[in-house]
């Protein structure tokens, strides 16, 4: 049988994914009850999510009195960037295998760039917007 | 290791007749065969089951076709019984591969009713469905009837360098290569493999695109990475973390279902990616580290 | 090294709906398909910022939308997806073991229950010194 090359770059995908997939499951589940569903179901008040309540929260309101001051300018939005990046970076490899698995095996040509592209853009994008806040 | 042949010793002399004889046991006659004690046609009385066979004879229809045998049944029948006894008494152009009947020598993997199983360990009596249908293994070429082509599996394990790689060999004077049994256990799992390929017939990444190196080659691979005995992770890593290598398994884990030996293959590839994916970060980040 | 042939073996075809066959499969597939809900929400978080960005009028005319009844669901979903995600990727990190008790991997449930215990840690975290509540 012919040797196939070593393939050095499925690995650094593998691995991206790997951790988004944590990231997903450790911090999604809170932060999508928090982000979405928290203020419709009576859990948190109005002002969290005000437009001055969101903008606190992307500058650590929370963080700001306590010792952890230092950190609360980055927190919030380092956070946003990671799981925005762990989300896309996860979910276009896993999609990625599902549409090559419909597809002929030749897609992967045209599917890999595509795909980790947007997850990259994604990431980019999240990092460019959470940090153009105070 | 070469046979040493010794001498035939002579034959010895019959031992002497002693003192008292013991009491005969009585023993029970052997039972006829229970096969080959069933009527060649169904006779009334007699339990009968039916098999749909898969059948391709390429000397004869492009297209695979099916065929129906009505057998006489009993409890304690496997499909590889069924198949013998088509074979014996019924359709001796039936052709398939069987040996050891004993689940070990891993030769009559086939599908039956849609999964992959070993036809001699699996009674009729546990199947859902009547007819019981019996096909070659999902997604192998198949050559002739329930035969499929295993040339490129066999391939496939040897690619894996099924061996142990030595930095440097021990010399015979300083005695074997020892291992605790703590040591053996780590590989333990892996090593019960009897490539029977029923991992590449429930695989759908296989079904999909053969060069895939698959379950099988890959917890073989596995087997010997996790041998403390062994010294070739460069080199073995090398061979399976290929783009048609373990990459393209999405760890669906039906291979490791349907494992008559437990050994998890599903699981074995995805450690040979952690290992794979943490030696080329190591590489990346420290380039100067020898291994 | 083969001698000359005159096999002509039957290649079978496999549907690209080979995952319908059985209830593990299928599980596979809709775990699989978590990846279109997590993209999905990455996606709803720049939407999020960009309108956060855009200013107070901007940010309210998204919380109309944001806050409505089919977005509502649309999360519920999404959270189902995730929660499935969670799930069957603590179990599957199971199979991977981290180290070796005499040579056997740690059993399931305690590496499952280590999981689930540090998601709760984080999320604690998250709600803490991100959002200020508890």
């Amino acid at each position: 049988m012919e040797e196939e090359a070593v393939d050095r770059v499925s690995p650094m995908f593998w691995g991206l994914f790997s951790v988004g997939g944590f990231l997903v499951a450790l911090l999604l589940p809170v932060f999508i009850v928090m982000n979405s569903l928290a203020y419709p179901f009576h859990l948190i008040p109005a002002d969290h999510v005000t437009f001055d309540g969101a903008r606190a929260f992307l500058a650590g309101a929370p963080l700001q009195d306590g010792p952890l001051s230092v950190l609360a300018p980055w927190l919030a939005k380092l956070f946003l960037v990671v799981l925005v990046g762990g989300c896309l970076f996860h979910g276009m490899h896993r999609l990625k295998y599902v549409l090559e698995d419909f597809g002929e095996a030749e897609m992967k040509r045209v599917l890999d760039p595509v795909m980790y592209g947007i997850a990259a853009a994604g990431t980019i994008a999240a990092a460019f917007l959470a940090f153009s806040f105070p | 290791m070469a046979l040493r042949t010794a001498p035939r010793p002579a034959p010895a002399k019959p031992a002497p007749a002693p003192k008292a004889a013991p009491a005969a046991v009585p023993v029970a006659p052997m039972p006829a065969t229970k096969a080959l004690s069933l009527p060649a046609t169904p006779t009334p009385g007699v339990k009968t089951t039916k098999l749909r066979v898969f059948r391709y004879r390429p000397e004869r229809s492009d297209e695979p076709f099916y065929q129906e045998y009505t057998i006489p049944y009993h409890d304690d029948m496997v499909v590889l019984d069924a198949l013998n006894y088509i074979k014996d008494r019924v359709d001796p152009t039936l052709t398939f591969r069987w040996s050891c009947r004993m689940g070990i020598c891993g030769s009559c993997g086939m599908n039956v009713d849609g999964t992959p199983e070993l036809t001699c360990s699996t009674y009729l009596k546990d199947l859902k469905k009547v007819p019981c249908v019996v096909e070659p293994l999902a997604g192998f070429p198949v050559l002739k009837d329930l035969v499929v082509d295993v040339e490129p599996f066999m391939r496939k394990l040897e690619s894996v360098k099924p061996y142990l790689i030595r930095a440097e060999e021990k010399p015979l004077e300083r005695g074997e290569y020892r291992q605790t049994p703590d040591q053996v256990e780590v590989y333990r799992q892996q090593s019960m493999c009897i490539h029977c390929m029923l991992c590449y017939a429930a695989c759908p990444v296989y079904a999909h695109d053969p060069r895939f190196v698959g379950p099988a080659a890959s917890a073989l691979a596995l087997r010997y990475e996790l041998d403390s005995r062994d010294q070739g992770s460069a080199e073995r890593l090398a061979a399976v973390a290929t783009e048609h290598g373990i990459w393209q398994c999405t760890f669906v884990g039906e291979c490791s279902v349907v494992c008559p030996k437990d050994v998890d293959p599903a699981g074995a590839i995805q450690q040979l990616k952690a290992m794979a994916a943490t030696r080329l970060m190591r590489s990346v980040l420290l380039p100067l580290s020898s291994r | 090294m083969a001698t000359e042939t005159v096999r002509r073996p039957y290649v079978p075809h496999r549907s690209g709906w080979w995952w319908t066959r059985n209830r593990r499969t299928l599980l596979f597939q809709f775990r699989e398909l978590s990846s279109v809900f997590v993209i999905l929400y990455a996606f709803l978080v720049l939407w999020e910022l960009w309108a956060l960005r855009g200013g107070a009028s901007s940010w309210s005319a998204f919380l109309a939308v944001w806050y409505s009844r089919p977005m509502i669901v649309l999360n519920i979903v999404i959270l189902a997806f995730v929660v499935l995600h969670a799930g069957t990727w603590f179990l599957l990190t199971t199979r991977v073991p981290l180290f070796r008790i005499h040579g056997r991997p740690p059993p399931a449930a305690l590496v499952v229950g280590g999981m689930i215990a540090v998601w709760a840690v984080l999320s604690f975290l998250v709600l803490r010194f991100l959002y200020g509540v508890v």
